[in-house]
């Protein structure tokens, strides 16, 4: 096939599949003007679009384009044949004939970039990259499909200043307390006279205030705990700034158990299961405990070790609880290999507070034998 | 196996006795599969979230602002929306056979099946099959993995032909072929069969009813994926594409014979959420792609917080275990010399010296140790890291290359001999022995080895050039 010239500049870029390799030029070209566009600085909150219009005609063959790839994640892309009346199809990604522009019809990738949910923080000029998956109507495997480079070059613009976070994350929070975290804001040297006026959140579980400070703003948060898991809301903090910009921070925690074991609640290893194991076999053999309610000092009793059975297995094993230096609410469990299980065992451990049958801690207990040299 | 340490004994083997309502391929047949799709009465679809090739990439690595991806804000995500039906790793987990390769694989299997909200599925790769059996069984002994097409009669062999899954009313069937197997596993005498890919895909659709949905995990380039999906029988609803050329995932599923195809992207960057369900015109797939962005402003971008701590864990094992300098110098020296140093490369090529020296090349290890120092950027051993050190040296893993900063200092930074090649033979013979690019390739292709899409998303090299330009000396230059 014979490339036209400005594919064939673009081929150091674009070799896909088992395409031959081609011999690199000497020096790649950057990609043509056509394929670049700069979206300027974009005020932070707002969007801005353009539409890349593709020529195909200028390869040999029939190619038609299935998709756009774009680095960025606050870009989208969209495909579409627009016809002399502006009336406008979407390209359906399928390598189809129907995908080919008709006559009067023109192929448009549509770049949007959307910064209303990016961080309100400042971006200088960038580079982003993207990709016009193009394939040829001849090659029906898709072994041989081209990929046309876009060059993004944008900026972005927000009108508030928020320190020393953009977005929230309130960590780990136990069940039996609440997370708490903090950022400051103010305006930017082109809005110094920003008022901030109300915050709302996404979340009921998620309180937030905006409390006056020395040149700045505190907003603080707090949550309340609910189920244990990943959390995601957004707080919304009103300003006084045209069109009613606010600006949206995300805030994450994890709720998690006020008795926990890390790294998780499961305890594996392998031993010679043949005999009891040593002291020194064994040290490796731990995990760490928590008790989070601060109300109590933090200490464990095993209540119950049994088989996938369920029966009592406390004969096999030896457990231990040790204090962590420096780490009050933490202890580590030790577990040590007694007898009786020599083709492996499999069950679990219950911890609990010495003084209460609730809250309590199911670990996972599996023994694995050793594997004969 | 992996020797003794903290924690990582303690949960190996993680993912035994998992609970989990998939049911194994134990004979649990329902009425036999019919030629042609059964027809499916109109329900909710399925969610699914897809992702394959990871390829190591437990996180980004922090060289580019906003790279996406890494299992912290992955299981975050996942832990967030609580609301997919089926988790499907394709395979491919690390990238090669390594020591630092055994432990990442170790670190996503904890990740995967060991924590809150544990893969339904674990395609098999032939990367993954690269490292040592023995770890990679034991590893995923418990774990829900799958391959039609991969036969062992070893005790400890942990994949299955097959997984089926209850989703509201509907069966999910999920398999996958691997389709190779890596060299060490070639052969008569190798403890892994492959089996043909017509009958693999019949054994792992043994007994599925007409209305069961029917998913594969498939491995292998586009074109493979093209040939075989319209042959196989009854057909696959989704046959997910984990091939290392679509480094992002589809945005829209493809129909092929009648099965549709997408595919998974690499290196998690972004994640494939795909509703599937099957109408009286075959299967239907709405795709929505999720990048893996994180926050420009929180320490290491954000992510779930007992995933990061398991990752921490991770780097901090690699240090202890001296990971990096046990990998130094198992490789030979690209052109048979040995490396010198770029201090020594300075007497006769005083210029170049002086161009390299002000560019950020020279600074490559300063930059790592900065970066290591600032709690805000890292908070774990950079400069211990075996994928982070690679890009910052000279020759780390080839013979007389870089082993550590305390033993190799002469090659810590990216000096003369990472793109011209050990400069030992060139020394004692500077005509006979000239030296090139490594390889011979053209620059930007040499470059791109660390400047990738991901690590220098703005990389061009007509642009990077300036910075680093440097040509003859005086006495290099072609008579007139």
């Amino acid at each position: 096939m014979r490339a036209t010239p400005w594919i064939a500049a673009l081929l150091p870029f674009v070799a896909c599949g088992e395409t031959p390799p081609r011999p690199p030029a000497a020096r790649p070209l950057a990609p043509p003007p056509s394929l670049a566009h700069d979206f300027g600085v974009i005020p932070h909150g707002s969007s801005r679009q353009h539409d890349f219009l593709l020529d195909l005609a200028a390869l040999e063959g029939e190619w038609v384009a299935l998709h756009v790839h774009l680095d960025c994640s606050c870009g989208r892309a969209q495909l579409l044949l627009r016809a002399a009346d502006g009336q406008e199809r979407p390209v359906d990604g399928r390598p189809s004939a129907d995908n080919r522009p008709r006559p009067g019809e023109q192929l448009v990738a549509r770049i949007v970039i959307d910064t209303a949910e990016r961080e309100a923080v400042d971006l200088p000029a960038t580079t982003s990259r993207g990709q016009v998956v193009l394939q040829s109507l001849a090659d029906a495997s898709g072994r041989h499909r081209q990929h046309l480079p876009l060059l993004l070059h944008f900026g972005v613009d927000a009108p508030v200043v928020l320190q020393p976070f953009a977005a929230l994350d309130l960590d780990r929070v136990p069940t039996c307390r609440t997370g708490e975290a903090w950022t400051t804001l103010r305006g930017d040297e082109g809005h110094p006279q920003v008022r901030f006026v109300a915050v709302e959140t996404s979340d009921p579980a998620l309180d937030a205030v905006l409390e006056p400070a020395d040149g700045h703003t505190l907003l603080r948060v707090r949550c309340r705990p609910t189920t244990v898991g990943n959390h995601r809301a957004l707080v919304g903090v009103r300003t006084d700034l045209p069109d009613d910009y606010t600006v949206r921070l995300p805030v994450t925690w994890k709720v998690v158990p006020e008795l926990e074991a890390l790294p998780m609640a499961k305890l594996s290893f392998r031993a010679d299961l043949g005999r009891e194991q040593t002291q020194a076999e064994a040290h490796a053999q731990f995990l760490v405990l928590t008790d989070h309610d601060a109300t109590r000092t933090a200490e464990f009793v095993l209540r119950q070790l049994v088989d996938d059975a369920g029966e009592d297995a406390r004969a096999a094993f030896a457990v231990d609880f040790a204090p962590v230096p420096g780490q009050p609410r933490q202890c580590r469990l030790h577990v040590r290999y007694l007898g009786g299980h020599p083709d492996g065992f499999r069950g679990r451990m219950v911890i609990a507070r010495p003084d209460t049958e609730t809250p309590q801690l199911a670990i996972d207990l599996v023994a694995f034998p050793s594997r004969k040299p | 196996m992996i020797p003794c340490r903290p924690l990582a004994v303690a949960v190996f083997c993680l993912a035994l006795t998992a609970a989990t309502s998939l049911t194994q391929c134990t004979g649990e047949a329902g009425p036999a599969a019919g030629a042609a799709a059964a027809l499916q009465p109109a329900g909710d679809p399925i969610r699914l979230l897809v992702s394959g090739s990871l390829l190591g990439r437990l996180e980004p690595c922090g060289c580019a602002s906003g790279q996406l991806g890494g299992l912290a804000r992955r299981m975050q995500h996942i832990g967030e929306r609580r609301s997919y039906d089926l988790l499907l790793e394709g395979g491919n987990l690390v990238d090669g056979d390594t020591e630092l390769d055994v432990l990442k694989f170790y670190t996503c299997v904890q990740v995967l099946t060991g924590m809150q909200h544990p893969y339904d599925v674990l395609g098999v790769g032939p990367k993954d099959l690269s490292l040592p059996l023995d770890e990679w069984s034991a590893f995923l002994a418990g774990a829900q993995v799958v391959a039609a097409d991969l036969a062992s009669e070893r005790e400890d062999w942990p994949a299955r032909p097959w997984l089926e899954k209850d989703v509201r009313g509907q069966i999910v069937r999920v398999t996958s072929l691997t389709l190779s197997l890596p060299p060490a596993l070639q052969g008569e005498a190798a403890p892994v069969r492959l089996l043909p890919p017509l009958a693999a895909w019949q054994r792992a659709m043994d007994g599925a009813a007409a209305t069961t949905l029917r998913i594969l995990l498939l491995h292998g380039d586009e074109a493979t994926a093209r040939a075989l999906v319209p042959t196989l029988r009854p057909a696959p609803d989704l046959v997910v594409g984990v091939d290392q050329d679509h480094v992002e995932p589809t945005p829209r599923s493809e129909r092929l014979g009648d099965s549709l195809l997408v595919f998974a992207g690499i290196r998690g960057r972004v994640l494939l959420e795909v509703s599937l369900t099957r109408t009286a015109e075959g299967p239907r797939a709405a795709c929505e792609l999720v990048p893996l962005a994180g926050s420009k402003t929180l320490p290491g971008g954000g992510g779930d917080p007992d995933v990061k701590a398991v990752l921490l864990a991770h780097r901090e094992q690699v240090k202890q275990e001296k990971v990096l300098e046990r990998m130094a110098r198992r490789l030979p020296a690209p052109n048979g010399a040995a490396y010198v140093g770029t201090e020594t490369c300075r007497a006769c090529h005083p210029q170049a010296y002086d161009a390299w020296s002000q560019s950020r090349h020279a600074k490559a290890w300063e930059t790592l140790e900065i970066a290591e120092a600032d709690p805000k950027r890292y908070g774990w051993p950079v400069t211990h890291y075996p994928d982070c050190v690679g890009c910052h040296v000279v020759g780390h893993r080839e013979a007389t290359g870089f082993v550590s900063f305390a033993d190799t200092p002469q090659l810590a930074g990216v000096g003369c001999e990472r793109c011209h090649g050990p400069g030992s033979d060139h020394l004692l013979n500077p005509a006979g022995n000239r030296l090139g690019l490594l390889g011979g390739v053209a620059a930007s292709v040499l470059c791109v080895q660390c400047h990738d899409f991901e690590q220098s998303p703005d990389f061009v090299y007509a642009e990077k050039w300036q910075a680093i330009r440097h040509g003859r000396e005086p006495h290099q230059q072609p008579p007139k």
